[in-house]
């Protein structure tokens, strides 16, 4: 079957891309916020302008309506004229306050205010004395009137300043205005042009990376299949490996055991050593056998998970050596251990295989002591572990012994399937499953093992569990 | 096939002709009493247990137990186990699956079909012996079972 490689999507390319989009977004949301508010303001501006200019308007025709007013009184002494003046004379008051508040920010206008305040306040005062002084003497009359006259033209002169002054600001607000207005919709199409070319590039790139994630999901499919099929065959491997292989095996050894057993004493003794060299041969295949179906029923189960006392289980498998009366001494020193979700009989067979292990290689004439106690081991602290792809921190249970050990140089090689270390002492025995199936295991329980050794100093295997926090 | 003549007998149900020759080894070797029946595959043992269930004799006598292999040509052993046991009279016959297999499933869906016991041949002669020889001790002295 071919490697699965792991495609692991590019976030950090896509987070950039999106990143800049969305601050050159804002950039040009903001400055186009900025110019849709200058025009609003321009705007406001050359209407503020038009405003001050119309007071002002309104200010000289109330100062022209009184003067006419007071003509009309002097000559007609008609009661309507004089209210027409005294009306005139009110509104000129709040105008000026009005226009005043306008200019506020303009200190050149508001000396032309205070002046003109001056000059109206002036001209008013003559416009009463002339009314006051009507029945009076006509030469003084007269003078108030031409005092009034000059006044009058001072207001005119300082109703000029004024109006100048805010037809010049006109002239700048206009042309402002106008700029921001013809720039308003080139800039609306820049944003416009910018985010079309944004939606289209991102279209392209999520578009690429979901092609890459159905080829992706595709493969995985079609290598799903294949281990579908290929399990398949396997159990169909297991059952002929368990039945249709060992059929003929046990038959061998059943009927060299019977000539053994029944003819023995009619053969001659090389006849009765070949026989036996037989079925130590056929006894040898057997349990090679054996070892051969316990392994490939590690992966046929249909078991369900639960949390496991890890305790309870090598208490299991440890009574499991005492019932056998062939079995070496031994004795098993637990400490403190987490549950475990995982396969109980999965997990039960491990610890068999492991004390198995232990058990088998214990030195000669020492009794086997395995002491088994368990840590959690931080992701930090496991180089083999990427830590962006995994999270969970890891349960590592220790399992060592003080048999005879092996030398490192080994330590991978005692996971494999019917391997024999360079060790004179362990012969035929090291030839097993055991380690290769307590491999298996932890790789249904999605851990991992490895094993440290010694020569004569004994053994440690180290389990590792993820576990969720 | 059926002796009517006979008294306690077994039958075996066994395709293979050498596991069939090893049983009858054991039992000459033995000596037992009992006589032993033969059949090769499932449809035979159900059509020997038949043959006796329809005459219907007050005198017919059924096989005091089987020794029954789990894979057999026609019909396996798993099937004829569902079968005796789902039978009102059959069921009551002790079944001893007697195979090869060691497989935790297999055990556990025997026993669920109704096996009595389930035994795995056995590696060497002697053993076989042994085998057998609990068995029918078992079977014949020790358990009780209700008459048919």
């Amino acid at each position: 079957m071919g490697k699965i490689s792991y495609i692991k999507p590019n976030f950090v390319y896509l987070n950039a891309i999106f990143g800049i989009t969305l601050l050159i977004l804002i950039i040009l949301s903001v400055t186009f916020f900025k110019r849709a508010e200058n025009i609003s303001t321009s705007s406001e501006m050359v209407d503020h302008t038009y405003k001050v200019i119309n007071i002002c308007n309104e200010i000289k025709n109330n100062l022209n309506e009184t003067e006419s007013s007071t003509r009309g009184f002097l000559l007609t002494a008609d009661s309507v004229l004089h209210n027409s003046y005294i009306h005139s004379v009110s509104n000129i008051k709040p105008l000026l306050d009005s226009i005043r508040k306008l200019t506020e920010d303009n200190s050149g206008q508001q000396k032309n205010i205070s002046r003109l305040q001056g000059w109206t306040t002036l001209r008013l005062n003559y416009l009463q004395q002339v009314i006051d002084l009507r029945h009076g003497d006509s030469l003084l009359i007269k003078k108030k009137v031409l005092q009034g006259k000059n006044a009058m033209d001072s207001c005119s002169v300082i109703f000029g300043d004024i109006k100048k002054e805010e037809y010049r600001l006109l002239d700048i607000r206009d042309r402002e205005r106008q700029n921001y207005m013809y720039a308003a919709p080139r800039y609306f199409s820049l944003v416009f042009i910018f985010s079309f070319i944004i939606f289209i590039i991102s279209f392209l790139v999520i578009s690429s990376e979901l092609k890459r994630k159905i080829e992706y999901q595709k493969e995985l499919e079609r290598k799903l299949m294949e281990l579908h099929r290929l399990n398949s065959d396997l159990q169909e491997f297991s059952f002929i490996a368990s039945h249709n292989l060992q059929e003929p095996l046990r038959k061998i050894r059943v009927f060299s055991n019977l000539l053994i057993t029944k003819h023995i004493k009619h053969l001659d003794s090389e006849t009765s050593q070949v026989i036996k060299r037989i079925d130590a041969s056929a006894a040898k295949m057997h349990g090679l056998m054996n070892d051969f179906i316990d392994f490939i029923n590690i992966h046929n189960t249909d078991e369900p998970i639960s949390l496991v006392d890890i305790k309870n289980i090598i208490e299991e498998a440890a009574a499991s050596f005492k019932n056998d009366i062939n079995a070496q001494p031994f004795s098993v020193v637990t400490g403190d251990l987490l549950k475990i979700r995982g396969y109980p009989n999965q997990l039960t067979v491990l610890f068999k295989c492991l004390l198995d292990n232990a058990i088998k290689f214990s030195k000669k004439d020492i009794a086997a002591e395995i002491k088994i106690s368990g840590e959690k081991i931080p992701l930090k602290d496991m180089p083999q572990i990427d830590a962006n792809i995994l999270k969970s921190p890891y349960y590592r249970i220790t399992v060592a012994d003080n048999g005879i050990g092996f030398d490192n140089i080994f330590s991978g090689k005692i996971f494999k399937l019917f391997q024999q270390l360079d060790n004179e002492d362990t012969g035929d025995i090291a030839k097993g499953a055991g380690l290769a199936i307590a491999e298996h295991i932890m790789i249904n329980h999605h851990g991992f093992v490895t094993a440290e050794g010694k020569t004569d100093e004994g053994a440690i295997f180290y389990l590792y569990f993820p576990i969720e926090e | 096939m059926a002796d009517k003549t006979q008294k306690v007998f077994i039958l075996i149900a066994e395709d293979d002709a050498d596991d069939r020759f090893l049983i009858q080894t054991v039992f000459n070797e033995k000596g037992y009493e009992e006589k032993i029946e033969f059949v090769e595959n499932g449809i035979e043992l159900l059509k020997f247990l038949d043959l006796r269930y329809k005459e219907k004799n007050e005198g017919v006598i059924y096989p005091a137990f089987i020794l029954l292999d789990l894979n057999m040509p026609k019909k396996d052993g798993r099937e004829v186990l569902r079968e005796i046991k789902q039978h009102a009279v059959f069921k009551k016959i002790p079944v001893i699956v007697f195979t090869t297999t060691k497989n935790e499933n297999e055990i556990r869906k025997c026993y669920e079909l109704g096996a009595n016991t389930y035994v795995v041949k056995p590696v060497s002669f002697e053993a076989l012996i042994k085998v057998i020889d609990d068995i029918r001790s078992y079977w014949m002295n020790t358990a009780c079972i209700p008459s048919i």
